[in-house]
């Protein structure tokens, strides 16, 4: 059983709720793609106001993922200095929605803490990163991708290689060996095994970055003209835009719906994909 | 099973290729619409568009379900909302007939297309979406059908 404490009081003690089994592995499965959220309980991650979640694990007796990742029982996750947390304690933060928490009126309590955290979000060192000289495309005319004939059996990841099959291309089947799971290291791994890589090229880059719904899905965005990124949404149309219909200026901030850990980078050019 | 997923794609692209080909113009009354080609059309598979990067998970349907949904369909009266543009997450379910005819089906709008013809319909009650989640809930992992569950009851897309 994992219980998240909002550290935001000074004097009051600070709300508190239990995650569900759902949410406890979501919250792992993003700790297992990036360990570097977790943080020691004494680190220095603000002063008044909102500091970060501290999570206390307590042993049930059951295995749960956070016993299965070996994770510490009593950690701090997030706070005003650590920008590369902020979508994990979004996440967090939602919890607490359906969560009954000790306050007469939770709402700007969790206000202040969202605050914060998309602050944080403008702190240098959460941008896109890019590799150039880079190779572009249209960040508007889609035609090549929405056409009748072929924009239902390309998906994100042909878009992202920019390589049309008409195969729903797969991480890795091109190369022989496919993900066996739904997480950034193994649809990562499996995309490098293609030809994308981690460090920029010499000559020119597409940059695509990957992002997962933990345990179902994974999906790629693509950087194109203008500084917008693009994706394609499964058999859906190409587009520029996130779910909340905003131009997609950094996939790390995007509306991403349930594709929330954000796995990282790619660079590749003339990638195939199968 | 190649050559199967082969017809089944054939099938699909054939009905979404007409679908997308005409306008939401389509017949003045969805019932009457090729009445002779039903016999035809026992056979259906419904899949659930929800993935960005895995294919559609797809399942056959029984040939009284897949009547049953036909009917259902065409029994609906007309809308003229089409169904929104989602992006990622669910974004409905879908159901081809060996026919060629093929619905999409999100909240209460349901998209149907038979012989290149489109219209869009309205199903105020969701009756048909509840009826293909129930369906696909033997199909599915149980932790995916409530995070299924849960988007098909949000009221927004």
């Amino acid at each position: 059983m994992v219980t998240v404490e909002l550290d935001i009081f000074s004097g009051r003690p600070n709300p508190k709720w239990t995650l569900s089994e759902r949410e406890v592995r979501q919250l792992a499965e993003r700790i297992r793609a990036d360990p570097s959220l977790l943080l020691p309980l004494d680190a220095e991650t603000g002063g008044l106001g909102y500091r970060g979640f501290i999570l206390n694990a307590e042993d049930t007796g059951s295995a749960d993922d956070w016993k299965r990742l070996g994770l510490p029982s009593q950690v701090r996750l997030g706070g005003r200095f650590q920008p590369g947390a902020a979508e994990s304690s979004s996440f967090l933060l939602h919890t607490a929605e359906s969560a009954r928490l000790d306050l007469k009126d939770p709402g700007p309590v969790l206000g202040v803490a969202e605050r914060t955290i998309v602050e944080t979000l403008s702190v240098p060192g959460l941008a896109p990163s890019y590799c150039t000289p880079a190779a572009l495309s249209s960040d508007t005319d889609f035609s090549f991708w929405n056409g009748a004939a072929y924009q239902r059996y390309n998906n994100c990841y042909n878009f992202a290689s920019n390589y049309r099959t008409n195969t729903f291309a797969q991480p890795g089947r091109a190369a022989g060996s496919m993900y066996t799971s739904i997480d950034c290291g193994s649809v990562g791994g499996a995309a490098e095994r293609d030809g994308w890589q981690l460090t920029c090229r010499d000559d020119i880059n597409y940059n695509v970055c990957l992002v997962i719904w933990p345990n179902y899905d994974y999906h790629w965005y693509r950087w194109c003209a203008n500084n917008h990124w693009c994706h394609k949404p499964g058999q859906t149309a190409a587009r520029n835009y996130d779910n909340s219909n905003n131009l997609i200026t950094n996939p790390e901030a995007a509306d991403r719906g349930g594709y929330t850990v954000f796995c990282g980078y790619y660079r590749g050019f003339g990638v195939v994909v199968s | 099973m190649r050559s199967s997923r082969l017809r089944w794609g054939l099938a699909v692209g054939l009905g979404l290729m007409g679908a997308l080909a005409c306008t939401t113009g389509g017949p003045s009354n969805p019932t009457s619409a090729n009445s002779e080609s039903r016999d035809a059309m026992t056979a259906a598979k419904a899949s659930l568009d929800l993935f960005s990067g895995r294919e559609a998970l797809s399942w056959a349907l029984s040939d009284e379900e897949s009547r049953a949904l036909r009917d259902a369909v065409l029994a609906l009266p007309r809308g003229s909302r089409p169904i929104p543009d989602v992006g990622l997450g669910y974004r409905g379910f879908e159901v081809a007939w060996e026919g060629g005819a093929h619905a999409r089906v999100f909240h209460d709008v349901i998209e149907y297309t038979e012989s290149g013809r489109t219209v869009l319909l309205e199903d105020s009650a969701r009756q048909l979406e509840q009826r293909l989640l129930a369906g696909a809930r033997p199909h599915l992992t149980p932790e995916l059908f409530t995070a299924v569950e849960a988007q098909v009851r949000s009221t927004t897309p």
